[in-house]
């Protein structure tokens, strides 16, 4: 298991989980549907995934 | 003098944040699963259901008032407070500090004393880690945990602070449980983080009853305790229980317990059965 080497990029996907209620608002109906675009902050969390060596599960 | 309920709502704004941080699990606990169904990472879905399973017993056994115990084992110790820490700038994070405080010495009598272990070792008995392995939590857990909380009220912190704080210290621990992220460099060493819990979870003998903090590794380090990741590691427990089911997961080591304390002569060896260190027993036997 090899860490990423962009792994400290990963905390940017925080900004989703502080962006969480706005996505909740959108998707319930109550905030503009735009607001789902905040979805993708998530994605930076990828960052995290380490690379795993052959073999390993 | 406010009720628990009024106490409770004046903290709105951090169970808000509490919600918000489980919706954001539970995406990760979807994502994880989509991840590992799309490419075929696990061995099999029998234990992810059995976690599932547990928790959602777990879910109605709050309905019914188990979580309840947890605030009335505090409230009857709360006149007996020694002192009145006044809420000043620093009362939070002293309450979150000595509430991980409580959770870490919580969490080794968990390991350390069989009787405790039997519990405790639902949460530990899986081959597989995985987002779900933080919802396999025993379903007797809350009849005796908040025992562990008393020292905290005692001392003078109020019953509804320190059931937040507690609560933060557990629902931190939620998105640890994963191979999803590696390791996280000086964090490791700092925090709980997935690599530091992963040697947790570990089942051979260096990673055997270590890294028990709740959100800190401070007192890991601390308390001597402390342990990096291995390159290689083993989940699970030394003699797995080779079953998925939820009710022999929940009570195999209770059984276990019971026949050694029948089978053992003595009322030293019977005790030894009940609270010593897990596996204390067969040493005993086999040393002799």
């Amino acid at each position: 298991m090899r860490t990423q080497k962009g792994w400290i990029l990963g905390f940017l996907g925080l900004i989703g989980v502080v962006k969480l209620p706005d996505i909740m608002y959108a998707v319930t109906g109550f905030g503009p549907w735009t607001d789902l675009v905040h979805l993708l902050w998530f994605l930076w969390f990828l960052n995290f995934i380490p690379d795993f060596d052959q073999g390993e599960a | 003098m406010e009720t628990l309920e009024e106490q409770f709502l004046a903290y709105q704004a951090v169970l808000d944040w509490m919600d918000i941080f489980a919706i954001a699990f539970a995406i990760f606990f979807i994502g994880d699963c989509l991840f590992d169904f799309c490419f075929k990472r696990r061995p099999g879905w029998k234990e992810t259901f059995a976690n599932g399973f547990i928790f959602l017993v777990n879910a109605g056994l709050d309905v019914l008032g188990f979580g309840l115990l947890f605030i009335l084992g505090l409230v009857i110790f709360e006149p007996l407070a020694v002192f009145d820490i006044p809420k000043s700038w620093w009362y939070w994070p002293l309450t979150l500090l000595a509430a991980d405080l409580s959770y870490y010495w919580m969490h080794r009598l968990e390991h350390e004393i069989r009787l405790f272990w039997a519990v405790h070792v639902v949460h530990h008995s899986s081959p597989e880690f995985n987002t779900s392995t933080a919802f396999r939590l025993s379903w007797v857990e809350s009849l005796y945990e908040w025992i562990f909380l008393v020292p905290m009220i005692l001392l003078g912190f109020g019953v509804v602070e320190t059931l937040i704080a507690i609560l933060i210290v557990i629902q931190y621990q939620s998105w640890i449980h994963t191979e999803k992220i590696g390791r996280l460099g000086f964090l490791d060493k700092i925090f709980n983080t997935p690599s530091a819990h992963r040697v947790h979870h570990g089942s051979t003998p260096d990673c055997i009853d270590k890294n028990y903090g709740g959100i800190l590794m401070l007192w890991d380090h601390l308390f001597g305790t402390y342990q990096s990741e291995p390159e290689k590691n083993i989940y699970g427990i030394t003699t797995p229980l080779g079953t998925s089911n939820p009710f022999t997961i929940n009570f195999a080591e209770f059984g276990a317990i019971g026949r050694d304390v029948i089978r053992l002569k003595g009322m030293k060896n019977k005790l030894l059965a009940l609270f010593g260190r897990p596996g204390a027993t067969e040493q005993k036997e086999n040393s002799q």
